[in-house]
């Protein structure tokens, strides 16, 4: 099924998170409709937020749903934050043709930039974490290739802002005594990348 | 009433005169529509093949018409789409129309708007069932069109090739139907809007979701 139409049914925040749950891995569903439901408030919108965009991880913003193209929660009028931030990640499915790029899309926009990645945790009511404390969790090895994007796609204020947390472990990867260790580790990093934000 | 083939075309016209002739105040195009119908014919010229009654002319259909109309609908080797938008069909009229219509080569069939409840769709059952073209369903703005309605349709409509279920403003509050009948391939739009399916009907679909799911899992 491709569309579903749920206009006024009644449906309350239970109903729609249940329903944004079971969409998580769904490649089938690419229109949704729920408007005129009153009683879906910021809780079941939030939970359509975290299908689409799940912020947890760099990896699991990656695995979001990268299917739905068209989601319409309210009816026309005053938009909340968090529905025109619904309506950009829908608009960031549509525009990217496969799921891969949907995905690398996200994690550059909504992951790597500390200002969208604040607004993200305000919109998804998690704590801020700045990007220094989601790379700590990234291996080393990764770190010089994610950096360098980061630079490519935000700036240089952002590189510097992600740099200062990441420099010592950032070091750490350089260690020139253990060529066949780093080449081993090279392999990784680039399978790695290859999958979460090659081309 | 015989089928048309064991019928001589005197007795086929009489019958056709009773239910359709110039006293049952249908208009001269509308005789002319049906006239074509009942030949096989092509009715527009742009080759739409879809044949349009309008609830002034519907109303002053008998039980007799309807059938009548069925049994050419169901003859029929071309017709594309029916519309039947506010005919004011009642379980009645749709048991009629349906004695008659047990097959087609219909790809739309458009019933919005009208009355009828659960016998009338127990009455559709073996026309779904043997339409094997029959890819877009319109039954909106039907109060009498309920749960136990929608479970009788989706259990007829498995395995069939219908791709778009339209049931907009019906009184359907529970879908469960959906969870144990999953055989409805190539349903691409579902539209519930307007039905009270709360939070029960989306757990039934997450249900359907999870379901497909695991079936894709397992090739």
């Amino acid at each position: 099924m491709e569309w579903l139409n749920l206009d006024n049914t009644d449906i309350d925040d239970e109903g729609a998170e249940a329903l944004a749950i079971s969409l998580k891995h769904n490649t089938t569903v690419k229109t949704i409709n729920l408007r005129g439901n009153s009683n879906i408030t910021k809780i079941g919108h939030r939970a359509f937020l975290e299908v689409l965009h799940d912020m947890s991880s760099i990896e699991n913003t990656y695995n979001s749903n990268h299917t739905l193209t068209e989601m319409n929660l309210v009816d026309t009028g005053r938009k909340s934050d968090l529905i025109r931030c619904i309506d950009s990640v829908i608009r960031m499915n549509k525009k990217n043709p496969t799921s891969h790029a949907a995905g690398r899309a996200k994690v550059i926009k909504y992951q790597l930039n500390s200002q969208d990645r604040r607004d993200q945790c305000q919109l998804h009511g998690i704590g801020y974490s700045s990007i220094g404390n989601l790379l700590a969790d990234i291996d080393p090895i990764l770190l010089p290739d994610i950096l360098a994007l980061i630079g490519e796609e935000h700036g240089h204020n952002e590189l510097y802002n992600a740099l200062v947390p990441t420099a010592p472990d950032l070091m750490s990867c350089v260690n020139t005594s253990h060529g066949s260790q780093l080449s081993g580790k090279k392999r990784y990093r680039d399978n790695e990348l290859t999958r979460w934000l090659g081309h | 009433m015989a089928s048309l083939a064991n019928l001589t075309k005197e007795q086929v016209d009489k019958e056709f005169n009773q239910a359709f002739g110039r006293h049952t105040g249908l208009s001269k195009g509308m005789r002319k529509v049906l006239d074509i119908i009942k030949n096989n014919g092509i009715i527009s010229e742009l080759g739409e093949n879809k044949f349009v009654l309008y609830p002034a002319e519907a109303i002053l259909f008998t039980n007799q018409a309807w059938q009548l109309l069925g049994k050419y609908i169901a003859n029929h080797t071309h017709l594309d789409d029916v519309d039947l938008d506010g005919c004011s069909l009642t379980d009645q009229k749709m048991f009629a129309l349906f004695s008659g219509l047990v097959k087609s080569s219909l790809s739309e069939l458009d019933i919005r708007d009208n009355v009828f409840g659960i016998e009338g769709v127990r009455s559709m059952v073996r026309f779904l069932q043997n339409s094997p073209n029959l890819s877009y369903i319109y039954i909106m703005e039907n109060n009498n069109f309920n749960s136990e309605c929608f479970t009788v349709l989706v259990q007829a409509l498995q395995n069939t090739r219908v791709r778009r279920l339209e049931l907009e403003e019906c009184s359907i509050t529970d879908i469960s139907v959906l969870e144990a009948y999953n055989d409805l391939p190539n349903l691409h739009t579902l539209n519930l809007n307007c039905n009270k399916i709360g939070r029960g009907g989306c757990v039934s679909l997450a249900n359907l979701s999870y379901k497909k799911e695991i079936q894709d899992w397992n090739g």
